[in-house]
């Protein structure tokens, strides 16, 4: 559980990789996220609240 | 390399066709008679999906040489409707959504109509079992079996 | 994505079930599958594969097949491109190998030549020296220190030191006190379960006819589960730039996940460059087995504690998956999956992607999620048996709902897994009696479903009619889905929409018809296209009548003017402002382009009676009752169908489908005969019953409905075995003669 700031997913992925640098490469590889329950992909420009709990996970893949 | 000269008859037009002594009827009525509703799902006997019928027998048009059908009778999935009738199997797997892929429906069509000539009255077992060569991956066989059963009740209050 | 207007009842054509506008054509011989086309001029090709599990390539002589007549090209990986990195490096090493054979069926080389059975005599006479390798197919011992590696630097920097370099990557997962949680259960549960690799199954084989010219320009046709994948792949594997190349996607014999990457495009491809000539290439059922999907197989310990009562203390996991000779086992969507259904205060889970001397796993329906469904479900119906506990009342105690945090971190929004536990224990059948050797089994599942890139197009003809175009190939009857929600939107008849799956040229970038994403995604833009269309039906309306188009609203298929100051003039069909559209402004048509992210999990409860025979160890499925969440059935008798399907591909998985290797390191039953999928005499009828909790993230609240159904079959049938046959099979598939010996193992003590 890291806190960052950002007011887009894209902002927080930007600083989350900055705070981290190991996560750097798998970030940009492209990863899965969730704001406050909701998976979404491709969502750089989802907006974040200031309280938004946001989960990061391996890009995910269906049949 | 020495072609074979094959007569035959299908679905009632006379059809003719140099094929090689090891080609298999599937392959001819889709590569030289241009019918490409017969289907190959596994060369080997065991799917159905290439099932038509030779001098009105259900066969598996994979195990059978092209050479096999001189002067014989063969029936596919495109001789099924009656011009723009579509024969009650076809009209019934349609309203059941007994397809989804669609890939399977040619064979089981052909080999139902060949059960409902001989069994006009099957239970749900004898379809079942009448079937079990004709390999479904997508409807898990429910509709298929309710369309066929309700295509022989349809056939039977008809005739 | 904000969804201002969004509609739950009062549907006039949603959730009927009208004709499949293909069906047509598909009772008839007419749909033109993978294998169906042809072209002029037309050559055939044939792969060259490794009898080997793993050997070396020392060297590849087409001499004596270049030599026989009729024989146009032979491409061995010196025909790809190279300077390949990551994803698509795994990808063109496993379409055509390079320096090693990594399984038994792996591509070495491909012949093209006048017709199909010449392309295959020449292929055998492709002379390829290898160098055997020592291999290892089984997940647990190519873990172990002594297996032999398979590809030293396949593994990322996820992977902990001193593992083998067989793992490629590690994943780990939790919250919550473990140990206090463990400590304050009644009962443990502690046990080690595995799955074996299945297939698809898709009946009809891989199948492209592909032309590309030395100007780096191509048309390719294939059976796919998404064309702009398999555009994006070919070009990146043959050096060519994307948009050159048209893909157009013929109608597809199922897929279930094996359709969404390439294996022979690329190779016809380059055939077809070499040889100047259009090249269609068709699998056999046996290159289908030996080189496509499978599934990985999976191995799984499971540890979970409940309370007297039945509520679940806490619960670890570590999964072993197995995706053959590269990274790509669904790993993580094992791990979020395998817990999704309950709310657990402590849980921990740890995973791995394991690589072994076999094919590229490929998604299957719901990939990753049965395997853990089968080790957690099993576990718990075994707590279930130590405390004497109802099954369904247990997991109603636990099941996820709307705000729980999952296991994997997020909160759920709204779901549907306690509708689809109530429906089950309400059903007749939770209720009905059980002969001797007769067992009842209950399992749950979940799976997260998709959104995902879609554009979608929708057109208004001259005479009021609608055509949609749509990016995501048509498996299962989505043509009708779209039609259904065009028609619901527009307020026309469902008769008077076509549904068209477009070509790569035709549209932007649709991601595949997977994830069960279909009718949830094309079918949002579907929506949204018609909307914007009727905002232009309402313009033109609005302009004829003189009056601001605010003023005019969509009603039954007309425009209306509507307010205190629109005027009275008498309602414009569509058909009367189409009639007119070319004077009044030009072409009428919606376009919605969208990543959406709304997409609904759906969860499944399912029912299964069954009888064992003790004397020989069969399973005969008795009765069958999927009930599952779709959010809201568009067309009930696809859905149903998706239920059905899901269900009995499950039971293949539970008690006959795998994958069976010899000491040898090949592939033992790659045929039907031997790769046993259920027939029709094998099953009951499927029952189904559909709830429908309706989904924020669509318009109509969809929730995708195809994969979820493959998940609990997998544990609903072992734990009824585990009540017929008195005995608990942790290792699937579930065959007679494992069955058989687990009974001789109990008679023996
Ligand atoms: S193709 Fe003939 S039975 Fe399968
Ligand atoms: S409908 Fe797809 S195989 Fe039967």
């Amino acid at each position: 559980m890291i806190e960052v700031d950002g007011a887009t997913v894209g902002e927080v992925l930007d600083a989350v990789a900055a705070e981290c640098p190991a996560l750097a490469p798998i970030l940009a590889a492209g990863v899965s996220v969730a704001v406050d329950g909701q998976v979404m992909t491709g969502a750089r420009r989802e907006p974040v609240k200031p309280d938004s709990e946001i989960f990061i996970f391996q890009k995910m893949k269906g049949g | 390399m020495s072609r074979i000269h094959v007569t035959t008859t299908v679905n009632g037009d006379e059809v003719e066709y140099l094929c090689e002594p090891r080609e298999t009827l599937l392959d001819c009525l889709r590569d030289h008679v241009g019918l490409t509703g017969a289907k190959e799902g596994c060369g080997t006997g065991d799917c159905g999906a290439c099932s038509v019928t030779l001098d009105g027998r259900l066969v598996c048009s994979c195990l059978v040489l092209g050479a096999e059908a001189e002067g014989k009778k063969v029936e596919t999935i495109e001789g099924l409707a009656d011009g723009d009738t579509l024969h009650p199997l076809q009209r019934k797997f349609i309203e059941h959504a007994a397809l989804q892929c669609g890939i399977c429906t040619p064979g089981i069509l052909i080999a139902a109509k060949a059960l409902l000539e001989k069994t006009p009255d099957p239970t749900e077992t004898e379809v079942r079992y009448w079937l079990a060569g004709n390999l479904c991956r997508c409807t898990g066989y429910d509709k298929i079996i309710r369309a066929v059963m309700d295509a022989a009740a349809e056939m039977r209050e008809a005739s | 994505m904000a969804l201002d207007d969004r509609k739950t009842d009062g549907f006039k054509y949603i959730g009927t079930r009208p004709n499949r506008p293909d069906g047509l054509d598909k009772v008839t011989g007419k749909a033109r599958f993978g294998a169906d086309a042809s072209a002029s001029g037309m050559l055939h090709g044939a792969i060259v594969r490794s009898p080997h599990a793993h050997a070396r390539i020392l060297k590849i002589d087409a001499t004596r097949a270049l030599a026989l007549t009729g024989v146009k090209a032979v491409v061995t990986r010196a025909d790809f491109a190279t300077g390949l990195t990551g994803e698509d490096a795994d990808l063109l090493e496993n379409v055509i190998a390079g320096e090693k054979a990594l399984y038994d069926g792996h591509a070495i080389a491909a012949v093209a030549a006048t017709s199909a059975l010449i392309a295959r005599d020449a292929a055998k006479l492709v002379e390829v020296t290898y160098e055997p390798l020592p291999h290892v197919t089984d997940v647990d011992a190519a873990m172990q220190p002594d297996a032999p590696i398979i590809r030293a630097d396949a593994a990322d920097d996820s992977v902990p030191e001193g593992m083998h370099p067989n793992v490629v990557r590690y994943m780990e997962f939790g919250r919550g006190d473990l140990e206090a949680g463990f400590a304050e259960a009644d009962a443990i549960v502690e046990q080690t379960y595995k799955t074996e690799a299945t297939h698809q199954g898709y009946i009809e084989p891989h199948a492209c006819l592909a032309q590309l010219g030395a100007d780096g320009r191509g048309e390719l046709w294939c059976c796919t589960q998404g064309h702009w994948f398999v555009r994006r792949m070919c070009t990146a594997l043959l050096g060519l730039e994307t948009s050159q190349l048209r893909v157009t996607p013929s109608e597809i014999g199922g897929g279930f996940g094996g359709k969404t990457t390439v294996f022979i495009d690329p190779i016809a491809l380059a055939l077809s460059r070499k040889a100047s000539r259009p090249v269609k290439l068709v699998m056999s059922r046996s290159e289908v087995l030996r080189a496509t999907g499978p599934t990985a197989s999976a191995s799984m310990d499971i540890k979970i504690g409940m309370k007297r009562d039945g509520t679940i203390t806490a619960a670890s996991g570590v999964f072993r998956l197995q995706g053959g000779a590269f990274p790509g086992a669904p790993t993580a969507e094992t791990m979020q999956c395998a817990f999704a259904c309950y709310e657990i205060p402590a849980v921990h889970e740890v995973g791995y992607d394991v690589i072994a001397n076999r094919p590229k796993q490929a998604a299957y329906r719901a990939p990753g999620a049965p395997m853990g469904a089968f080790a957690v479900e099993s576990a718990l119906d075994e707590l279930c048996r130590e405390l004497d506990l109802d099954p369904i009342e247990m997991r109603l105690k636990n099941a996820s709902r709307e705000g729980t945090r999952s296991s994997f971190g997020p909160r759920f929004p709204r779901v549907g897994l306690v509708e689809t536990l109530e429906a089950a224990k309400a059903h007749p059948h939770y209720a009905a009696p059980l002969g001797p050797n007769q067992g009842r089994g209950v399992a749950c599942g979940y799976w997260m479903n998709w959104g995902g890139e879609t554009s979608v197009s929708l057109a208004i003809s001259e005479d009021g009619t609608a055509q949609v175009t749509v990016g995501t190939p048509d498996i299962g009857g989505s043509r009708a889905s779209m039609a259904l929600m065009a028609a619901e939107a527009l307020g026309i008849p469902y008769e008077n929409v076509r549904c068209n799956i477009a070509d790569t040229g035709s549209l932007g970038i649709n991601e595949p018809t997977h994830g069960s994403r279909a009718t949830y995604a094309s079918g949002l833009a579907t929506i949204e296209s018609a909307r914007q269309a009727i905002g232009k039906l309402c313009e033109r309306a609005a302009d004829k009548w003189g009056i601001d188009a605010e003023a005019v609203i969509w009603e039954d298929g007309c425009a209306k003017p509507s307010g205190p100051n629109a005027g009275e003039f008498p309602p414009l069909t569509i058909a009367e402002i189409a009639a007119e559209m070319g004077s009044t402004g030009g072409p009428i048509s919606g376009h919605h382009e969208a990543t959406p992210n709304g997409h609904g999990g759906s969860f499944g409860t399912h029912l299964v009676d069954l009888e064992v025979d003790p004397e020989t160890g069969r399973t005969t499925i008795l009765r069958y009752t999927v009930v599952q969440d779709a959010g809201k059935a568009i067309h009930p008798a696809y859905v149903e169908g998706q239920f059905q399907g899901g269900a009995v591909q499950g039971i293949g998985w539970a008690l006959n489908e795998e994958y069976i290797y010899g000491q040898d390191g090949r592939l033992q039953n790659p045929i039907f005969l031997d790769y046993r999928v259920p027939v029709a005499s094998d099953l009951p009828m499927i029952d189904t019953v559909i709830v429908e909790v309706p989904n924020p993230g669509h318009p109509y609240g969809v929730r995708g409905v195809g994969e979820t159904g493959i998940t609990p079959p997998l544990p609903a049938v072992a734990n009824a075995v585990a009540t017929a046959a008195g005995v608990r099979l942790r290792h699937l598939p579930m065959t007679p003669p494992r069955i058989l010996a687990a009974l001789e193992q109990k008679a023996g003590g």
